[in-house]
């Protein structure tokens, strides 16, 4: 076991965070936090670096105590040796790239060698006499991420590494971390709000909300097994509905579906055994009556203009538009076929289909996409 | 002009302006870093020279150091000779005058420091002692060269504290600002306004000195290229 954190803070004797996980693996493991802000992964990186002190509870490196809120031992931050880069990065003003990346290296390690390293590594050269005001915001947060990686600690935390960087750099920096880390033994706790960064670079998903650990494990697991309609949320799954089972055939099981904002859309004026009109169908077993939390990606969902298309998709869904929203450079289709759903398409598709609020639609829906949550 | 009193002033505002720094740095750390409940009154015990009349705190200090108290005798028995009235009491005095005008900037100086500076360099394995030589000192360097000049030229500026435990002896406790009331006593005004003139051009000078250090930028603060 490398770390087992099990801790609480309070506020006035009401506890707003408490956590329980561990990263098991001795070596080199990369688990991410992830959840909404706000939720309490920057406090949780700072209690394990010993720069917060959790109300209750205990935190072990190995076979250290770092902390143990019964017993008073609260080990200092020299003494935990870890890495920990702050969510907006600071940088020691007065002192210069060369001299900041330096700052942690041991009295006895090649200051010069090292430090060349990084600045090659992370695109840097050229910048080791400027200081931190002199650079770009996304210069400042690598050299920041060297800062913390030079020393080699067992291990970093990370909060949001790769925040201010543009997007192809940040894809490189991803890779670079990704292969230097392990090949150096170094194990990390990683805060990432992008869901593809998380599966590139975690072996581990920890996703925290409402004020404690709801899940924790591989990245692709949870992508596609989210044990709360929270996780499912917190990692991307923009449709979340609520439904019930209502008949079982074959492995297939259709679902009557209330949607969880719940203001009315929810087919409940509409006759419960047409099976055009609010039902799913999803791969799955269970009881009739069993009540699910259903989770579909945006992605998932086609839309076509044809009522009558044939197609192996279980899910065919009548409904209209209600709005259309860009999401980066693409469109998000917000449709209401009994219930709502989102949909993302491309601009071109969008033009394409010539998409207009109240423009008749058909939602089309493989029964795997549909992901079951026992409530 | 007297000269004696002039260098004596310089003397006196040099060495308590040092003293202070050295006492100043450790108080204002604690005062800016700790996070003890009671730190308010200790803030407010600091201030205290800030509002009191001079001669309050120089009536108080005299009762301290004449020699019925127990630490003015201690000190007579060590020394040989009564604290009240001598060159030591009058630093002792000037120090407790103007230690709120060392301890200020620095406070103001330490708590500019964004703390997470600190913390990462607790988490990159540097002490306290190193942190502090390394990142505050450095940081805070112009609050020390403000806190410094301030001091000094509060100090050269004194007067009730000087009068009620200095005694007006030349050469020994008469610094300038007291030498000027005696000059304006014996209607000496031509000799009083050379030293009033010279008062003022020094204070000014002083103060001049330490808004120039405010305003002047440094290279890692200036703004981006």
């Amino acid at each position: 076991m490398q770390l087992a954190v099990d801790i609480t803070f309070s506020d006035h004797k009401k506890a707003y965070l408490s956590a329980q996980f561990s990263i098991r693996q001795e070596k080199a493991h990369i688990a991410i936090l992830f959840g909404p802000s706000g939720s309490g992964k920057s406090t949780l990186l700072h209690a394990v670096a010993g720069i917060a002190t959790p109300t209750a509870g205990a935190i072990t490196h190995r076979d250290t105590c770092w902390f143990d809120a019964k017993r008073k031992i609260a080990l200092s931050p020299q003494a935990r040796s870890v890495g920990l880069l702050f969510q907006d990065y600071s940088l020691f003003p007065h002192l210069t790239v060369f001299e900041n990346i330096a700052y942690g290296l041991a009295p006895h390690v090649d200051a010069k060698a090292t430090v060349t390293e990084w600045l090659t590594r992370f695109r840097l050269k050229g910048k080791e006499t400027h200081f931190p005001r002199e650079l770009s915001g996304g210069e400042q947060q690598r050299v920041a991420l060297a800062q913390t990686l030079a020393p080699c600690p067992p291990l970093v935390l990370l909060d949001e590494p790769f925040s201010a960087l543009d997007r192809p750099t940040r894809k490189e920096l991803l890779r670079e971390v990704r292969k230097w880390l392990p090949s150096n033994g170094i194990s990390a706790m990683v805060v990432l709000h992008n869901l593809d960064d998380a599966i590139c670079l975690g072996d581990e998903l920890i996703v925290i909300g409402e004020g404690r650990v709801l899940q924790q494990g591989k990245p692709e697991e949870m992508a596609y097994r989210p044990a709360s309609p929270f996780v499912a949320e917190a990692i991307g799954f923009e449709n979340l509905l609520y439904g019930q089972v209502v008949s079982i055939s074959e492995g297939e099981i259709l679902l009557m579906v209330n949607s969880l904002s719940g203001s009315g859309q929810a087919g409940s004026d509409k006759n419960p055994t047409d099976p055009n009109r609010a039902t799913l169908c999803a791969v799955g077993s269970g009881q009739i009556g069993d009540p699910y939390y259903i989770a579909i990606r945006a992605d998932d969902i086609l839309l076509e203009k044809e009522r009558s298309g044939e197609s192996s998709a279980r899910n065919r869904l009548f409904g209209k538009v209600i709005e259309v929203t860009p999401v980066g450079l693409r469109m998000a289709v917000r449709i209401d076929c009994g219930f709502q759903l989102t949909a993302k398409i491309t601009k071109k598709s969008l033009e394409e289909l010539n998409l207009k609020p109240e423009t008749p639609i058909t939602a089309v829906i493989k029964a795997s996409s549909i992901h079951l949550i026992p409530r | 002009m007297n000269w004696i009193a002039f260098l004596l002033t310089l003397k006196l505002s040099f060495i308590t302006a040092t003293c202070l720094l050295m006492i100043a740095l450790p108080l204002s750390y604690f005062l800016a870093y700790s996070s003890k409940k009671w730190i308010f009154l200790l803030e407010g015990v600091v201030a205290l020279p800030l509002v009191l009349p001079p001669t309050v705190l120089g009536f108080y200090l005299l009762a301290a150091m004449g020699s019925r108290s127990p630490f003015g005798q201690v000190y007579e028995q060590m020394i040989g000779s009564p604290l009240a009235f001598s060159f030591t009491g009058l630093v002792i005095g000037s120090i407790l005058y103007s230690l709120p005008f060392a301890v200020q900037p620095l406070c103001n100086a330490f708590s500019e420091i964004d703390p997470r500076l600190l913390q990462q360099s607790h988490i990159l394995g540097k002490s306290a002692w190193t942190t502090f030589w390394k990142i505050i000192f450095p940081l805070s360097y112009r609050g020390m060269v403000i806190a410094f000049l301030l001091s000094f030229a509060h100090t050269v500026g004194e007067f009730g504290v000087v009068l009620m435990i200095g005694g007006n002896i030349p050469g020994t406790t008469q610094t300038i600002s007291i030498a000027l009331f005696d000059q304006v006593q014996a209607l000496d005004y031509k000799g009083a306004s050379q030293t009033a003139l010279i008062l003022l051009i020094f204070s000014f000078f002083f103060l001049s000195c330490v808004y120039f250090i405010n305003r002047k930028k440094r290279r890692w603060i200036a703004t981006r290229r």
